[in-house]
């Protein structure tokens, strides 16, 4: 359990619960400042400039990316794994901690979790765009059709894709509002304007914090969080079955599901470190995230740097040790030395080494330190899945099909526009929505169990 | 209360109840007359609906997405013997005045969509060559004269013929010359055309004109043996071939002749354990000198000092008279030994267009004596006739004057002609010009008259290619513009009024039906016409004597002078070949075999040239005056030389010709006394310019993987599973934690010999054709997005700068445990019950998984939309281009991968005939367009199931084996080593 | 229909809990108490179960052997069709899908569960007794009409002394919980 005798206090500068409700509520009732108007701008133009470049490439053809018949998959794919590992930070930030009763998540949980419903919505954009005939993507649902009825190929690794980001959206989005109920309730209650009250009570269901309400909450948070950790775990297995079951040299290793799982909850606390250090700056809450909690996310970077580092070294070895000429091509002559040597070097340097400087309390307490740092790791995972996707393509078993691949602006595009969509979708949060699971901060904040003398 | 009436019946109290009743009865029956429920007076819940449905239901049909409009015309009077659907074949020939061959035409609803050759011409039997095959499409051309002009402006047949006969009336009353000018003619009836349209005037001239001209040779063989002919060269017959310069396999003469008889001898099947040993000497990489077993490098002013060399080395071996001369830097004492021991069974051949040395290959190969078996003079080629020198007196004369009308067909000077703009003075002086020709080209426009004639598959013709084999030629389909045949014309400006049709069938009873020993001439006309051939013995078969004439001079006229500068090879390119068909799409994304680059012509330069110049492959460089090319770093090519192709860079003949390289013919000039198709300049430097050049393959080693395996013959003769003992080791390797499927019925595969494929892309064009694949252009060719179906792989090994080349045709090798069908999530690709690897076009969603999921990468996906989109501006954009579409195979939409499928379609027509005919399908009866058009016979198709078919015997032969067999993808291809003969003969 | 209620308002954890313990000793009818976070030991003295796992367990249960039974069909009975030479029943292929799906069908089922027995959805207006309950104070609701004058004195008592801030007997019409 919590010792804050060790750790310090979770929610600082003794507050009474009505401040805590004031404080984190502040931000919704407030209206906004001139930064936010600006960063949602902004976000909205790289938003458009993604919707252009989907509406180029659904008009014209998948012939305006850069790919080509050796290189099938190019950035889309890259960043759909990007994106998802990032996805994975929400839940597996809430349901990992909530399961291990870390009741520290509490202040960062529900912002983790709004990210990745926005990261998932990003990433499950890629697979229906680099579909060549997007408008009949409807044939990979196994629906009973007039066509024999002819299902789908369930050996395909794609369709396990496409059921397990379904299914995870859906997931995290519901595990998300279900935390949100007490705290629209409390808004609801709060709020003086007619407007807010009607909107926040028709959102918050009803809530009237209850007993059996409660109770019921309180089992079916562990229920959803018990089967969703299973699905944490799995939806980037099978992400990464899309590469493990494929034949390509690079690809075809048992070593993904793990590694990737890893990967991903990397890039995700790296994003939720992002994310907190900047809500800390902005909206001055470091009572409620405190410097303990940066350390504790900093701690578990290094660790699992540690992992992917093993796991980077792994992957080498094997191939070296298969002595399959092919995997030895694709690791020594192809990433390690070769063409693609920048990526794989990046990808080193940035999600291996770069993280050990979380080793120092001096980084691990300055916020510029922890920024920088976890702005490289989520650069170093997107290096990584390009060296997974492209390197292995360009240059696989027959030298006679090898290619090089480089984006078009088109594919440029589409990820801004991913990057916008995401930001929107933040900034939207941090303006309706508390950013703090209050009656979770409530519960931890141990004022009413204070004896009075 | 009051008591209000409207009749007096009512008033009465009479209601006219019957009317009323009546009228309702009828209202009911007008309605029930409608038979319209949703217009009764009482509409129910249930009309509701209906009408509700209706209207949604026709909203939505309003609504929904415009579908295309498609014509279907039928015909007003069926032909008997079209029935819709079912494919005829018509035998006929090719000739464009450059390359022949024994065709069939298969049509389709009355249009050609395929060209394939005809088993029964001895000539060339089933093998085409990739413009053969691309001969089609030209006839679909867009850019296609499709009226005749009289000073550029379109006008009627009738008023041109009028004109021109007067004019020539006039001309021959004055006097004054009359001069036809065609490229090589081989139709006797033609002939026999032209001489009585020359009869009629006083003064006459016929000249032949060949772009790429083998003249020397026809006057070399006029004084070695007093008779301008091309030889026959029976490779067959041969044990050792030295060749220089003579890309017989690729461009030289004609290669859909030599390359069966050539490969017959490299074939190692059935035991066989003696194959033809092949030398090489050119400047260039050549195809042939990429098959060659030994390649020597030589710059082209080596060529005669070799030759002469060579020639005193057999002499003094074999008691000829010897004119010492200078040494060849080349040590040819092993060459001279290999040729004197294989004395009678060798062949000696030059490439040079240059009579000296062609009268030196001739002495040669008359000490050897070689023209016994191997070469053949009296069963020659008539496949070139043109003279350099009378072309050059022509010319000549045109600008003096003396010439008052020029008739052209099927020529085009302005473009191939080492000197247009002489020639295009020499035109403005004649009083009367007539061009004739298919296609727009050049020359086109720049005479008088304009008199378009016929695709060779809309006209009739003859062709006697070797003297006793004669073929005919008959339309396929209507003319397709207001054109005519040239021997019309002819006839017409002769004042015959017989057509031409007429002409050629009495020609035909009076010359050969006498010599077919038929009753019957009509029984005779049908067989020939149905068989596309006829033969004949040819009369005088007496051998010809040899003279050493013009042998001392050529001896003497050796010089070893070093020459000092570049020396530029212009050759001609497997592809477009002369450039006579460069507005064809297909041959312009056909990439040059060996260096794999298509849409231009690029200077091919050795890698130390390269160094000591200065560049980079795609870097523009200048050479000579005026020819600025980006720059090819091509392995094997000799130090000083620089190769260009010619036939590109056209500025006339159509929007997919023009503006695609440059054209280099201007630097073909005449030297003592033949056209020489190189010149030497010390003037090549960079522009500092680069171009991206679009290449089909990028990377050239194996990277030591055992793609194409090899062996020589030695090691071969030992244990013929030499080369492919991995095979073995593979195979036992295998685990698998499924049971492999079995296959009853059929299991289609296929076996290609590595040791037969020469490489020279036949099938590519031939696929291409069968399977609507469309041309993607240069700029999606840079990216890397051909849509070739087979293509051929070409590795090097050993040094860059005198490497070994190896071929390898790739396709889909239909595995059966195909890593593509595991990831299609729309089950779009799966395993037919027949072993095939079967795409749904209109299922696939495009994920591209199966693409990067194959090992060898033979899926191809629809990047754009190829098929009527102006942005893809080559056949498949307009109406008449689309006509050569082949309705068996689907036109693929935008966004869906396509691939090889063994040409399911002819699976299943031959399939269902022999159902119909109600019995078993034999071995070798299916023909995938591939297998069909390979000359070398190197691809066999069949049912792997009977043991006892081609292609499973030679997939149990101990040399086969299967690409990347390691991964246990089970493919249905297998692949033959390829096996070089290394042994130095020595007396 | 009109119903009295005794809603005691505490501000404190330690003294409505000790509260609510005297008042269910006195066996009083605690309509329920209201709380801005939830406090175990409340589930505890007012014996609250969930058998909300129970039911996720069955759905689950239905969920698997459903997906199962329909990849099966799919896949070997209506339509057999041959990929990468394996056959008809890759059973490891299946697995991954049942697996996600049982999760997602666990997640939705639970969900609907849930909000129909805790009459939780969109637009439902459940009676909120003091609207602080949300924000910092701990709620006790008594049923009036239940019990005497002097019981409910005696309630009322032992809620002061336990320490609420504030009590306040009301009429609400239609209660909705």
């Amino acid at each position: 359990m919590y010792n804050k005798e060790v750790r310090g206090p979770l929610v600082e500068g003794n507050k009474s619960l009505g401040q805590i409700t004031r404080e984190v509520v502040a931000p919704v009732e407030a209206t906004p400042g001139l930064w936010w108007s600006i960063a949602f701008v902004l976000a909205s133009a790289a938003t458009i400039y993604g919707v252009y470049a989907i509406y180029i490439t659904v008009y014209k053809g998948i012939g305006t990316w850069g790919v080509n018949n050796t290189v099938g998959w190019g950035w889309e794919i890259v960043n759909f794994v990007w994106w998802i590992g990032i996805g994975h930070a929400g839940t597996a930030f809430s349901i990992f901690l909530l399961i291990l009763r870390q009741k520290w998540r509490t202040s960062i949980n529900r912002s983790a979790e709004a990210m990745t419903v926005f990261a998932v919505m990003s990433a499950a954009l890629f697979p229906a765009l680099h579909m060549g005939r997007i408008w009949l993507a409807f044939y990979i649902f196994p629906y009973p059709n007039t066509r024999g009825p002819l299902w789908v190929n369930f050996n395909s690794p794609l369709f396990w894709d496409f059921t397990a980001i379904t299914a995870y959206l859906l997931i995290s989005a519901s595990f998300w509002y279900l935390g949100m109920l007490p705290d629209l309730a409390t808004i609801r209650d709060k709020t003086t304007s007619k407007i807010r009250k009607a909107l926040y009570g028709f959102f918050s269901l009803g809530w009237t914090g209850s007993s059996r309400q409660w109770i019921r909450f309180e089992s079916l948070s562990f229920v959803l969080g018990g089967i969703a950790a299973v699905l944490v775990v799995s939806v980037h297995s099978i992400v990464s079955t899309d590469f493990a079951v494929g034949i390509e040299s690079g690809w075809h290793s048992t070593i993904f599901p793990p590694f990737f799982v890893v990967g991903a909850i990397f890039s995700g606390f790296a994003m939720v470190m992002t994310l907190m250090v900047l809500i800390r700056k902005i909206y001055k809450l470091n009572d409620y995230i405190t410097d303990n909690h940066m350390d504790a996310i900093a701690r578990i970077l290094i660790f699992i740097s540690l992992i992917m580092g093993t796991a980077y070294l792994t992957e080498i070895f094997v191939a070296w040790y298969s002595g399959n000429m092919y995997e030895i091509f694709a690791f020594f002559h192809n990433r390690i030395t070769g063409d693609y040597t920048i990526q794989f070097w990046g990808m080193i340097v940035c999600n291996a080494l770069i993280p050990q400087l979380f080793w120092f309390k001096k980084v691990r307490r300055n916020w510029l330190g922890l920024l920088s740092v976890s702005l490289l790791i989520n650069i170093g995972m997107w290096w990584e899945r390009y060296n997974i996707v492209i390197t292995s393509l360009s240059k696989d078993f027959l030298p006679s099909n090898w290619a090089s691949y480089s984006p078009t602006p088109i594919d440029i595009g589409v990820y801004v526009g991913t990057i916008g969509l995401f930001a929107t979708g933040v900034l939207l949060f941090m303006r309706y929505i508390p950013m703090m699971a209050i009656s979770e901060l409530k519960g931890v904040a141990d004022i009413g169990t204070k004896k009075e003398d | 209360m009051k008591k209000y009436w409207k009749s007096i019946e009512e008033f009465n109290g009479i209601a006219p109840v019957e009317e009323e009743k009546s009228e309702a009865e009828n209202k009911s029956e007008v309605l029930s007359l409608l038979e319209n429920d949703f217009i009764r007076q009482n509409s129910s819940r249930r009309d509701f609906l209906k009408v509700f449905g209706f209207s949604i239901s026709s909203a939505v049909i309003a609504a929904s997405c415009k579908r295309p409009v498609i014509n279907a015309i039928p015909y007003v009077i069926q032909p008997p013997e079209v029935t819709p659907g079912k494919s005829l074949y018509y035998a006929s020939s090719f000739f464009d005045g450059h390359e022949f061959s024994g065709i069939v035409v298969k049509t389709r609803d009355g249009r050609p969509i395929k060209v394939e050759g005809n088993l029964l011409s001895d000539f060339n039997k089933e093998g085409t060559s990739a413009r053969v095959q691309a001969s089609i499409l030209s006839l679909y051309d867009d850019a296609r004269l499709k009226n005749p002009l009289s000073g550029g402006s379109q006008t009627a047949w009738d008023s041109v013929d009028e004109q021109i006969i007067n004019d020539l009336k006039k001309i021959n009353a004055g006097e004054g010359e009359i001069v036809l000018l065609t490229s090589t003619l081989i139709s006797p009836s033609s002939a026999r055309v032209i001489r009585e349209f020359g009869s009629g005037f006083k003064k006459f001239r016929w000249v032949q004109y060949d772009a790429v001209s083998y003249s020397a040779i026809l006057e070399a063989n006029l004084k070695s043996f007093g008779k301008a002919v091309i030889p026959d060269y029976h490779f067959q017959n041969a044990d050792l071939v030295v060749s220089l310069n003579a890309d017989f396999l690729g461009s030289w003469l004609t290669p859909v002749h030599f390359i069966p008889k050539y490969v017959s001898r490299r074939k190692l099947n059935s035991g066989e354990k003696d194959m033809l040993r092949h030398v090489h000497l050119e400047s260039g990489m050549s195809l042939t000198g990429s098959n060659a077993d030994k390649r020597i490098k030589i710059r082209p002013s080596e060529e005669k000092v070799i030759l002469a060399d060579l020639y005193n080395r057999i002499a003094s071996k074999t008691g000829g008279e010897q004119m010492p001369g200078p040494k060849s830097r080349i040590d040819l004492s092993g060459i001279a030994d290999s040729l004197i021991a294989k004395k009678g069974r060798a062949i000696v051949v030059s490439g040079t267009n240059n009579t000296e040395i062609q009268i030196i290959v001739n002495g040669i190969n008359s000490l050897l004596g070689n023209y016994s078996e191997c070469i053949d003079l009296s069963d020659n080629l008539n496949i070139a006739a043109g003279i350099d020198s009378q072309t050059e007196e022509l010319v000549k004369d045109m600008n003096s004057g003396r010439v008052k009308a020029l008739l052209m067909y099927n020529v085009n000077p302005l473009y191939d002609y080492h000197d247009p703009e002489l020639f295009i003075s020499g035109l403005k002086n004649i009083a009367l010009t007539v061009n004739m020709s298919v296609s727009l080209n050049e020359t086109v426009g720049k005479a008088k008259f304009e008199c378009p004639v016929h695709h060779y598959l809309e006209s009739w013709a003859d062709a006697e290619i070797i003297p006793g084999q004669l073929t005919l030629g008959q339309p396929c389909i209507n003319p397709l513009f207001n054109t005519r045949s040239f021997q019309d014309s002819l006839l017409k400006w002769s004042g015959n009024t017989v057509s031409w049709h007429d002409y050629l069938k009495s020609n035909w009873e009076k010359e050969y039906f006498p010599k077919s020993g038929k009753s019957n001439f009509m029984a005779f006309w049908d067989e020939a016409l149905g068989n596309g051939v006829f033969r004949y013995t040819y009369p005088e078969n007496k051998p010809l004597k040899y003279t050493t004439e013009g042998l001392a001079g050529a001896l003497k006229s050796v010089e070893s002078g070093e020459v000092t500068g570049f020396e530029i090879v212009l050759y001609e390119s497997v592809a477009i070949g002369s450039g006579m068909h460069a507005n064809n799409p297909w041959l312009m994304e056909l990439p040059d075999p060996v260096s794999k680059h298509c849409w231009e012509n690029v200077a091919a330069v050795s890698s130390s040239d390269a160094a000591t110049i200065g560049i980079q492959t795609g870097q523009v460089i200048s050479i000579g005056n005026g020819i600025s090319l980006p720059a090819f770093i091509q392995p094997g090519q000799a130090e000083g030389t620089v190769s260009v192709a010619l036939g590109y860079g056209h500025s006339g003949s159509g929007p997919v010709a023009d503006r695609k390289g440059v054209n280099v013919y201007p630097f073909a000039a005449n030297k003592d006394g033949n056209r020489t198709y190189g010149f030497t300049t010390d003037r090549i430097s960079s522009t500092g310019k680069i171009a991206e050049l679009a290449l089909t393959q990028v990377h050239h080693s194996m990277e030591g993987r055992p793609i194409v395996r090899e062996t020589v013959l030695s090691k071969y003769r030992e244990n013929p599973s030499s080369g492919n003992e991995l095979n073995e080791a593979f195979e036992s390797g295998h685990k698998t934690l499924y049971p492999e499927r079995k296959y009853d019925g059929f299991h289609w595969g296929m076996a290609i010999d590595l040791n037969a494929c020469i490489g020279c892309n036949s099938c590519v064009i031939a696929c291409q054709a069968e399977n609507n694949i469309p041309v993607v252009g240069k700029v999606e060719v840079r990216r890397r997005r051909i849509m070739h179906w087979i293509k051929i792989d070409r590795y090097y090994s050993e040094s860059p700068d005198d490497p070994k080349v190896y071929f390898q045709p790739l396709t889909c090798q239909h595995c059966d445990n195909a890593p593509c069908e595991n990831v299609c999530p729309v089950s779009a690709t799966n395993h037919s019950s027949e072993g095939l690897n079967q795409m749904a076009y209109n299922r696939c969603v495009g994920t591209k998984y199966c693409i990067n999921n194959c090992p060898y990468r033979v899926r191809r996906f629809n990047w754009f939309r190829y098929t009527n989109n102006k942005a893809f501006d080559f056949n498949t954009a307009s109406d008449l281009g689309r006509m050569v579409l082949n309705p068996d195979v689907t036109v693929r939409e935008r966004g869906v991968v396509e691939k090889c499928s063994f040409c399911v379609q002819r699976i299943q027509e031959k399939k269902l005939q022999a159902k119909l005919d109600n019995r078993i399908l034999a071995d070798n009866e299916i023909k995938t367009a591939c297998m069909q058009a390979c000359p070398a016979g190197a691809i066999v198709f069949g049912n792997l199931n009977d043991k006892s078919s081609k292609v499973s015997v030679l997939q149990s032969d101990s040399r086969c084996y299967h690409l990347l067999e390691e991964l246990h993808t089970l493919p249905s291809v297998g692949f033959l080593t390829k096996v070089w003969n290394d042994e130095e003969i020595k007396l | 229909m009109a119903k009295a209620l005794k809603i005691g308002i505490f501000d404190n954890e330690e003294k409505f809990i000790s509260s609510i313990k005297s008042l269910s000793e006195e066996k009083y009818e605690i309509v329920d108490v209201f709380t801005p976070y939830p406090v175990h030991e409340v589930f505890e003295v007012l014996k609250r179960k969930s058998r909300l796992p129970t039911a996720a367990y069955f759905i689950g249960l239905f969920a698997i052997l459903s997906t199962l039974g329909f990849l099966y069909y799919a896949a070997v009975i209506d339509w057999p069709v041959v990929y990468g030479g394996k056959p008809f029943n890759s059973f490891p292929s299946f697995i991954v899908i049942t697996l996600v799906l049982t999760i997602l069908c666990v997640t939705i089922g639970s969900l609907a569960v849930f909000s129909a027995r805790s009459k939780l959805f969109p637009g439902r207006d459940n009676t909120i007794f003091d609207n602080r309950a949300t924000d910092d104070k701990f709620v006790i609701v008594l049923d009036a009409d239940s019990l005497d004058e002097t019981g409910a004195d005696k309630a009322l008592n032992i809620m002061k002394v336990t320490g609420a801030i504030e009590i306040i007997s009301k009429e609400f019409e239609n209660v909705k919980t």
